[in-house]
């Protein structure tokens, strides 16, 4: 990037002109890769390194991939570093290191954020995962904490924290994955073998009479879920969105069952609707008398229907139409009037 | 694009005024964004080229017998003429007839060690995507519990730590492992994927090597505890999604049909703000669903670190790229280009990832390849019945099992695969493409033509090489080393160790 902005100011101080000479005297062919292979053709051998990034010198820099010595790059991944500046170091024999992050196996009292190293104690990171880690100041801590003083574990038992153990049984954690979870109060819930649970969340496979706000499992039945309820065999909901394929009877407000008959639902996509739907959309065959806003049934929409847009004959002139039949109605309805007014002017007159 | 001869071809080349044969050593010439190049396929190095090289190299390659000098003498000064064939001549494009071909093969991998594993905890999924390759034969599945959808309980734990043991213990002298969580929708497991971390973390102190876990997730079940369990113990995540609302919910649908977007983007959200700039989108781009721009730059919206856009080959029908697809998604790819240099000009990040991989494999060399992955070498995959197969896409396929945990791995399938180099494939050996690539996917070339032999030519290689002329096109207009293309793009002082965003910064952002 500071090369960039270099060439630029030094585009604008010469005015284009370093531009148009240097492309005088262009090469032919411009090189615009590196080959990092033993064959490869005419590469210079690097010294000491200032790399942004990661070495990508070529043939002395080859062996061992990166940066040896004094390198004063963002990431060394060398195997013999030492010494090294940078703000990340994975070389394996790095002692006395002032990174934020150290990964080295023999890492000692590091002043490092992070610290992974396999026999690290007395440290004073944040994060601490070495395997024996004792009386650490870590927020996080995970295999045989003992004396920590951390907010979260994994093997504590008999918490009111989040609870991960496969054994959980009459939890009151606010999330229980646990494999034999039975009459939790927890809001989701995931585990198998769930029932009468009164969780927000229920994927459990064998859920019943459920009050969960959604529920996705295959046998649930009279659930009072009110997002969504995917279940194939579900009857008599009152969820918001039925998705069940022997939908009957429903309350929902969008059914795409299809058996789906005396729905109030707001759109009723189901084949056999008839006659006695309330619903804003009806899209089914033997759509009549309807009192849906839109009929998208393939029936032409009579002048008893109250819909706005009939569909049977493929195009938007159903206001019109209607329209125009109560133009006529009201025509018709004005010459009887009319007629009738004269018949009786005649009779007084006569 | 001109169609240019890729074999040598013998010509006469003037060497102050003394003819001597001279012929052109394997190249590849293209134009793309305006930028002439010249690749020399034995070397990997690419050039840009001016117009002149480009004619000089035409004309070598088309009319052998005539002096080139003086064939292009007529439209450049004879000095300019003789300084592009010294040019050629030391970056090795001309060669002597009586010179021997030089195809440096790349090196043989004998395997030393499997480095990643794929344990397929599950094949349930709560999804039902419309090219699901793994929804094939849904009828079959209560006889064929390693299938994608079928109902099965999932991989027992003794299988699961039998596969933690096998990884560890034929991973030889390797250090670095990984350990891939795979499905189905691996977080239905989650609770096996619980009980397997801690035998992985016990495993490593025992050995002293390194697993590095992670999982692909359709994003639907990442619960704020899934998250922190998922921070907590540094579990990669990809995320399979297709990009905005409409396209997600008519491709990704849930089980029953319903729409997912809304439902997976909380959880999305949440994961990619605990690990700001390091999840990353994987989107299946279908038949007709070929808007990769905007799948792009709607996920990066969304705050993932990259994106990886993957075209449906194989899978149910009516689903899979066609020919016209190609044609745009390549399209796509070339604007994506332009739009990546314009980023990158810009100080922003683009992280396109079939992009960009090719922009830093190019930009540097390590290696040729030989291979495109490293499936059935350093790569398996473990199904729930315990069995191998060289990746989760061939999971099922009995020709493709490679043993199993009681009788060991099956080597057999390795050596057919071993000795199935780029330099040995017929469709790759001519290949210009063929050290960049490595031959293509496995199992698009099993479903294209029934073997591992033949590469599937009509999608994968053609969008393969056309993204890898972007590459090297992007490298041209760039020129420059550039850290938001080379490097991940995180800023490690604004993440701890496990891609969390500092207080300090998170206060500030």
């Amino acid at each position: 990037m500071r090369r960039r902005r270099f060439l630029s100011w030094l585009l604008r101080l010469t005015g284009g002109c370093f531009t148009v000479a240097a492309g005088i005297g262009a090469a032919p062919l411009a090189r615009i890769n590196t080959v990092l292979l033993g064959e490869a053709w005419a590469q210079e051998p690097c010294t000491e390194d200032m790399c942004a990034t990661r070495d990508a010198c070529a043939l002395g820099d080859t062996i061992g991939h990166t940066c040896e010595l004094r390198d004063i790059c963002d990431t060394d991944e060398s195997g013999d570093c030492a010494g090294d500046v940078c703000s990340s170091d994975r070389s394996e024999d790095c002692r006395g290191d002032s990174c934020q992050s150290d990964n080295s196996g023999s890492c000692n009292s590091d002043n490092c954020d992070s610290d992974s190293s396999g026999s690290c104690r007395s440290d004073q990171c944040t994060d601490d995962s070495s395997g024996d880690c004792t009386s650490d100041q870590c927020d996080t801590d995970s295999v045989d904490c003992i004396g920590d003083a951390c907010t979260t574990d994994e093997i504590c038992p008999s918490e009111v924290c989040g609870d991960d153990v496969p054994a959980c049984v009459s939890d009151s954690c606010s999330t229980d994955a646990s494999g034999s979870c039975v009459s939790d109060d927890c809001s989701a819930d995931t585990s198998g073998a769930c029932a009468s649970d009164s969780c927000t969340n229920d994927s459990s496979g064998s859920c019943r009479g459920d009050s969960c706000q959604s529920d996705d499992s295959g046998s649930c039945r009279n659930d009072a879920c009110t997002t969504q309820d995917s279940s194939v065999s579900c009857r008599s909901d009152a969820c918001d969105i039925d998705g069940a394929g022997s939908c009957v009877a429903d309350g929902c407000a969008t059914d795409g069952a299809g058996a789906c008959t005396a729905d109030r639902c707001q759109a009723d996509g189901s084949g056999d609707c008839a006659s006695q739907d309330i619903c804003v959309v009806d899209a089914s065959s033997l759509c009549g008398s309807d009192l849906c806003r839109d009929d998208r049934s393939p029936s032409e929409c009579t002048a008893k229907d109250t819909c706005a847009l009939d569909l049977a004959e493929n195009r938007h002139s159903v206001r019109r139409h209607l329209a125009r039949k109560d133009i006529d109605r009201a025509t018709k309805w004005l010459y009887g009037l009319s007629a009738t007014v004269f018949w009786l002017g005649g009779s007084w007159s006569g | 694009m001109p169609i240019l001869p890729r074999l040598p071809q013998r010509v006469l080349a003037g060497r102050g005024g003394c003819i001597s044969a001279r012929r052109l050593v394997e190249y590849h010439l293209f134009e793309r964004l305006g930028r002439t190049i010249l690749l020399n396929v034995e070397t990997m190095l690419f050039y840009e080229a001016t117009l002149l090289v480009r004619e000089l190299v035409e004309q070598l390659a088309t009319e052998a017998e005539v002096d080139p000098i003086y064939a292009m003498g007529r439209r450049y000064p004879r000095a300019e003429v003789e300084q592009a064939l010294a040019y050629l001549e030391r970056e090795g494009f001309l060669r002597s007839p009586d010179e021997a071909d030089h195809r440096p093969a790349p090196p043989l991998r004998k395997r030393r060690g499997i480095r990643h594993l794929e344990l397929m905890v599950t094949h349930g999924c709560n999804m039902g995507c419309r090219y699901c390759y793994g929804a094939y034969g849904e009828a079959g599945w209560s006889d064929a519990p390693h299938l994608y959808g079928s109902q099965s309980k999932g991989m027992s734990l003794e299988t699961a730590l039998r596969g933690v043991d096998f990884l560890f213990r034929e991973s030889g002298t390797n250090r670095d492992l990984s350990l891939i969580f795979f499905g189905g929708e691996p977080l239905l497991e989650l609770n096996l994927i619980r009980r397997i971390v801690p035998y992985v973390r016990q495993r490593e102190a025992e050995t002293g090597k390194t697993v590095s876990l992670s999982l692909s997730t359709n994003g639907t079940l990442l619960s704020e505890k899934v998250v922190e369990f998922l921070v907590a113990n540094r579990i990669g995540c990809q995320v399979s999604i297709d990009g905005g609302k409409e396209v997600q919910d008519r491709n990704r649908p849930l089980r029953g049909g319903m729409a997912s977007y809304d439902r997976m983007l909380p959880g999305v959200q949440r994961l990619i703000e605990a690990r700001p700039g390091r999840v990353r989108a994987r989107a299946t781009v279908a038949h007709d669903e070929v808007q990769v721009v905007e799948i792009v730059e709607h996920l990066l919206g969304l705050g993932f670190g990259s994106v990886h856009a993957e075209p449906a080959v194989g899978g149910p029908e009516g689903m899979a790229v066609s020919e016209s697809d190609v044609r745009a998604i390549m399209c796509q790819n070339e604007k994506l280009a332009g739009n990546l240099v314009e980023s990158v000009r810009a100080d922003r990040r683009l992280d396109y990832a079939n992009l960009v991989r090719f922009v830093r494999q190019t930009r540097v060399v390590r290696e040729r390849l030989a291979y495109y992955c490293g499936a059935a070498r350093t790569y398996l995959a473990l199904s729930q019945d315990g069995a191998f197969y060289p990746c989760h896409r061939f999971v099922g396929m009995d020709d493709y099992r490679m043993g199993d945990l009681e009788n060991g791995l099956d080597l057999r399938l390795q050596d057919r695969i071993l000795a199935l180099t780029v330099d040995a494939r017929a469709t790759c050996k001519d290949c210009w493409a063929r050290y960049f690539c490595g031959g293509g996917c496995w199992k698009h070339a099993v479903d294209n033509s029934g073997g591992l032999e033949r590469p599937e030519e009509e999608v994968s290689c053609r969008i393969i090489r056309h993204t890898i002329e972007c590459a090297m096109a992007i490298n041209t207009e760039l020129r420059l080393i550039d850290a938001e293309v080379l490097g991940d793009g995180t800023d490690p002082a604004a993440v701890d160790r496990y891609g969390r965003a500092r207080p300090e910064v998170k206060a500030g952002a």
